[in-house]
């Protein structure tokens, strides 16, 4: 569960954020979406910890980013929007120093690594060093590490980037598995997907509307989403000054 | 504590790792603890080596009023050394390097030495020359021997 309540955020003279406010349910897909620059990745940066809002609160499973940083920690596995390998260390490695990270060891860790590994269907890289991956292998890699610790919510910045048909297909199913476990997704895109069980729109360091989709196809009278979408997003939002 | 040291452990380990295998990181660290004491070693080695060899050969002395000091110039003999005659301007043949050293013993060396005060004698050396310094300490030294009141040879 995933609560985001007034976040504002500047750097210096740019607003990334003007007071964004959405909820994730566990159990559900939600998916944030915006054009870039909308300030998606900034909430997300906020949510797992590296920023600090400048007002407002993110709050995991009920504990607040700012305050109880480890607490949300390890409550969360991030796919962070720069995937950064150790070029000299295999994917197997790669997931056994997260897991150590979040203080797992021995037959417990290496059987999660394993269970990953078939998972993510990586038992070819498993033991390569990473450098020379391909961006599907890379994202393998990286998705693994951030779900090592079994967190209950997943955070994804755009995890099908970049990936051919085939991968980001297997992405997508690996998503639905996480939700049908009960956990919360909480989902980057910058494309409208169908995988989403509520999609939040952020533009213009707002939220532009949250709802199914069905509910946002009958708020702006479009039956294509993606067109929903560009009507969403296309006239910056009257803004109220403070 | 004792989490965030395991963690920090966790990733000194995993530095540990990344960098043991990079290649040219570990190649650059090794290269010198390897190569410095070679060199070191080889530079010993030389220099001792140009040390030692020196005092086994003959050592030629030019001498300058050798005639004055008959007792020193036996006296060197017997320890291998060579008396040959100075040329006549000693300083300069050093200088240029025609010669190592040259001795050269003072007018009054017989007067002192016979009244039994120090008597002089000069070394010409040029000290920039790694085979002249070491031709200076024997020349020194068998003077040092020769001239010292405990040691003054029966001769």
């Amino acid at each position: 569960m995933i609560e985001v309540e007034g976040l504002e955020k500047s750097f210096k003279a740019v607003h990334a954020l003007r007071g964004v406010s959405f909820s994730a349910y566990d159990g559900e897909i939600t998916g944030l979406i915006g054009p870039n620059g909308a300030g998606k990745t900034t909430t997300l940066r906020i949510l797992y910890t590296v920023l600090r809002p400048g007002r407002g609160s993110a709050k995991v499973d009920g504990f607040d980013s700012r305050l109880e940083p480890r607490e949300v920690q390890r409550r969360i596995g991030v796919l962070a929007d720069s995937r950064g390998l150790y070029p000299r260390l295999t994917a197997r490695e790669h997931v056994r120093y997260f897991g150590r990270l979040h203080g797992l060891a021995g037959a417990s860790l290496e059987a999660r690594i394993d269970a990953l590994v078939s998972m993510l269907d990586m038992d070819d890289i498993a033991d390569r060093r990473t450098k020379g991956f391909s961006k599907g292998q890379t994202m393998k890699v990286a998705l693994a590490r951030a779900l090592v610790h079994n967190p209950h919510n997943v955070l994804l910045d755009e995890p099908t980037n970049g990936l051919d048909v085939g991968a980001a297909r297997a992405v997508r199913n690996l998503i639905r598995r996480i939700r049908e476990e009960g956990r919360c997704v909480l989902y980057i895109m910058s494309e409208v997907e169908q995988l989403c069980d509520r999609l939040v729109v952020v533009g213009h360091g707002v939220v532009l509307a949250n709802g199914t989709a069905a509910e946002l196809r009958a708020r702006t009278g479009q039956q294509d989403l993606e067109e929903a979408f560009i009507q969403m997003t296309a006239a910056p939002p009257e803004m109220e000054t403070p | 504590m004792r989490t965030m040291f395991a963690r920090i452990w966790v990733v000194f380990a995993k530095e540990v790792i990344d960098n043991m295998r990079d290649r040219r990181s570990v190649s650059m660290a090794m290269i010198y603890p390897f190569i410095g004491p070679v060199l070191m070693g080889a530079l010993i080695a030389f220099v001792g080596d140009t040390i030692t060899a020196l005092p086994e050969s003959n050592f030629t002395l030019p001498i300058q009023g050798a005639s004055r000091a008959p007792a020193l110039v036996a006296y060197l003999e017997e320890h291998n050394v060579v008396v040959v005659a100075a040329p006549d301007d000693p300083q300069t043949a050093v200088q240029i390097g025609h010669i190592d050293t040259a001795l050269i013993i003072t007018e009054n060396y017989t007067d002192s030495f016979g009244a039994e005060r120090q008597a002089t004698v000069n070394l010409v050396v040029d000290g920039s020359r790694l085979s002249a310094v070491v031709a200076m300490s024997r020349a020194l030294y068998v003077c040092w021997v020769n001239t010292a009141p405990a040691s003054v040879p029966s001769a």
